[in-house]
């Protein structure tokens, strides 16, 4: 097995350096062991590189529009009610009541309240909401880009200039407890850049996926349009997330 | 009586498929292949025209595969086509013009789990007339790009997914199905092939774009005849990266492989013992190259040093 | 699977027709034809299976005559690496206290 007759001194003091090192933790036996899933697990390897950009709106039933169009927004950065409509009604996704998880559904539309902050013209302008639909600041934004990756843009709601207290977005009230007339209330836009990379194989857990993050809710969504449609149809991505469904041997 | 495939009328070769009498003899796997989605005639006209073919059923085959519906609904509504090789896999429902990709996957799955004539490695394997090199790699890890320049450049193609090892003598078996190609990498092998030699690119699959690079006549003529390694790639392909490789010992060598085989545990003895024949008969190095180009040619230094 | 509670009275052994053992260059494979399990070995717990084949040890009487194949001294090995060293053989499977030994 071994040369025996081989006293060098440089031998021996490398064996005594190994003895060293195995004191210090180092394993003196490493178990090898064999996969016979590396053929399947390349389910998982899949990656959505999505071909356009879309965006998500969501309302506080949970009910989602997915499509491209541009939503407009008031000086107050509340969305027009009119665009709202168009987006909802030119959407190239509709999903019903209860579809989107509830972290990501906005506050319910309340009655209008009057805004009694005092903070008319020194708004903190700079603001988003997260997957929670809590209130963050932009210098959190930067944060948040960077904890995920760079990977996605999260432009949940910025807002514009002017005031802008109605935590809820609520277009149909003004600062004054007043409705506008034109505005629906309660929504909440995620949106999702052409070139971004969706790797559903990093959100697998148990036997589902972890959700969060805006990727979150494309997931939670895809889940539920491939349970009705498999993976033939046009959402974007989907033979990707049959196939790791399938893994998961939903 | 075996023929070229490409031999047959499309009306005969369409009847078999659906009778499921298609047999493909490839190296050292014989395949039953069934299929009722007409998508896959085309393919396999395609693809695997120059394949030996028999439309009667004359043996037992090592593999045998369907390509059909998942339930009767998906036969006719929202059609979609799986990958059935005898038993339960994850096999993703897809969409019919995908079945090529079904028929692939599911001979890959045929031959990492239910073959056990052979210590299966996940790699791609080719050989000249004095050894073969082994090339090992995880999915999309660069061995098939690296196994079609290496036809390229002279070399047999045994498999570019599948290391078959005799574990009597560690001789390497060739299995020639087309290569498999993804991505960017398809034009990067069109350039050097030519454009004839692979096959339409199927857009829109879980792995992104897919095309197939045909094997060649000889490959298949050739490919009852086993070779044996003389040199071990562990490509890492890092884009921009300066090429340079490492050589490994033999024992980080067979560290190496045994994760990547797919039956080495259920085989046992006789594989351990096989594959020590295997590293300690060749050379074995880690090798990282940024194209195409840099990889080919610290190759060929190594192969020349391996005795290629 | 370690054995339990051992002693230092435990005789330790290695059954050598359940172990393919060859060396590639600096370490030793070890393959069990039992478990099915290969593992890499070095020197010393190569030694360690090596003594351990030709009969049971405790710890005090394997000591010597593992040092001695090693060809290092007391003084070269760290304490309680020998000890260290049977107990990680016992947990993959590769060494066992030797059964008239319970």
């Amino acid at each position: 097995m071994e040369n025996k007759n081989d006293k060098s001194d440089l031998f021996l003091e490398r064996r005594r350096q190994l003895l060293k090192m195995g004191a210090a933790g180092m394993p003196m036996v490493l178990t090898l062991r064999a996969s016979a899933q590396e053929a399947i697990i390349s389910q998982l390897r899949c990656v959505i590189t999505l071909a356009d950009s879309f965006k998500i709106l969501v309302d506080d039933s949970g009910a989602a529009w997915v499509g491209s169009r541009n939503i407009r927004t008031k000086r107050d950065g509340s969305y027009k009610a009119s665009s709202l409509k168009k987006f909802k009604d030119r959407a190239n996704f509709v999903y019903p009541e209860g579809s989107a998880p509830a972290s990501y559904r906005p506050d319910a539309c309340e009655e209008c309240e009057v805004d009694d902050s005092h903070s008319h013209g020194h708004d903190d302008d700079n603001w988003y909401t997260d997957a929670n639909g809590d209130k963050q600041s932009s210098s959190d934004l930067l944060a948040h880009l960077s904890d995920n990756n760079g990977n996605y843009a999260m432009t949940d709601y910025l807002a514009g200039s002017g005031d802008d207290d109605s935590h809820n977005h609520n277009p149909a009230c003004d600062d004054h407890g007043h409705t506008q007339g034109n505005g629906d209330c309660g929504y909440a836009l995620y949106e999702y850049r052409r070139g971004m990379a969706i790797n559903p194989g990093e959100y697998v857990s148990g036997n589902g996926f972890t959700i969060s993050g805006d990727v979150g809710l494309y997931l939670a969504l895809s889940t539920i349009y491939a349970d009705e449609y498999g993976g033939n149809g046009s959402w974007p991505g989907i033979s990707c997330i049959v196939s790791v469904l399938n893994y998961l041997g939903q | 009586m075996l023929t070229k495939l490409s031999t047959y009328h499309h009306t005969e070769l369409s009847e078999a498929l659906l009778k499921g009498t298609v047999e493909m003899t490839l190296g050292c796997f014989s395949m039953r292949i069934k299929a009722t989605d007409p998508t896959l005639l085309d393919f396999l006209y395609d693809a695997y025209r120059d394949v030996p073919t028999n439309l009667e059923l004359s043996d037992v085959t090592d593999i045998s595969l369907k390509v059909h519906a998942p339930n009767i609904l998906r036969r006719y509504i929202r059609r979609q086509v799986i990958a059935d090789p005898g038993f339960i896999v994850p096999a993703a429902p897809l969409p019919p013009r995908l079945s090529p990709l079904a028929l692939e996957m599911g001979l890959n799955l045929s031959v990492a789990l239910k073959c056990c004539r052979f210590t299966t490695f996940h790699s791609a394997v080719v050989a000249k007339e004095k050894g073969a090199i082994l090339i090992s790699a995880h999915s999309g890890g660069g061995k098939s790009t690296l196994a079609s320049a290496l036809m390229n450049d002279g070399y047999r193609l045994f498999s570019d997914e599948f290391g078959l090892m005799d574990m009597s003598d560690a001789s390497l078996w060739a299995h020639p199905r087309p290569v498999s190609l993804k991505g960017q990498s398809i034009d990067i092998v069109k350039e050097f092939t030519g454009a004839e030699w692979i096959t339409k690119t199927l857009t829109g699959t879980p792995k992104g774009d897919i095309a197939y690079r045909r094997v060649r006549p000889s490959d298949i003529e050739e490919s009852s005849t086993p070779a044996f390694a003389k040199l071990i790639l562990f490509p890492t392909f890092i884009e921009g990266a300066s090429p340079h490789a490492r050589e490994l010992a033999k024992a980080e060598s067979l560290m190496k492989l045994i994760p990547s085989s797919t039956n080495y545990h259920l085989l046992g003895e006789a594989a351990f013992k096989g594959l020590l024949k295997l590293v300690k008969g060749a050379r074995a190095y880690e090798i990282v190259y940024g194209s195409t180009e840099d990889s080919m040619q610290m190759v060929r230094d190594l192969a020349s040093g391996a005795g290629l | 699977m370690p054995a339990g509670p051992y002693s230092d009275d435990t005789q330790w052994c290695a059954d050598p027709d359940k172990i393919i053992l060859e060396t590639l260059e600096d370490v030793t494979v070890a393959f069990h034809k039992v478990s099915g399990d290969t593992h890499i070995l070095n020197f010393m717990s190569a030694a360690v299976v090596a003594v351990l084949s030709e009969g049971p040890e405790t710890f005090a009487s394997a000591t010597p005559k593992i040092l001695n194949y090693i060809q290092l001294d007391e003084a070269d090995c760290p304490d309680g690496i020998i000890k260290e060293t049977i107990l990680q053989l016992d947990e993959v499977d590769l060494i066992a206290p030797s059964r008239g030994n319970q």
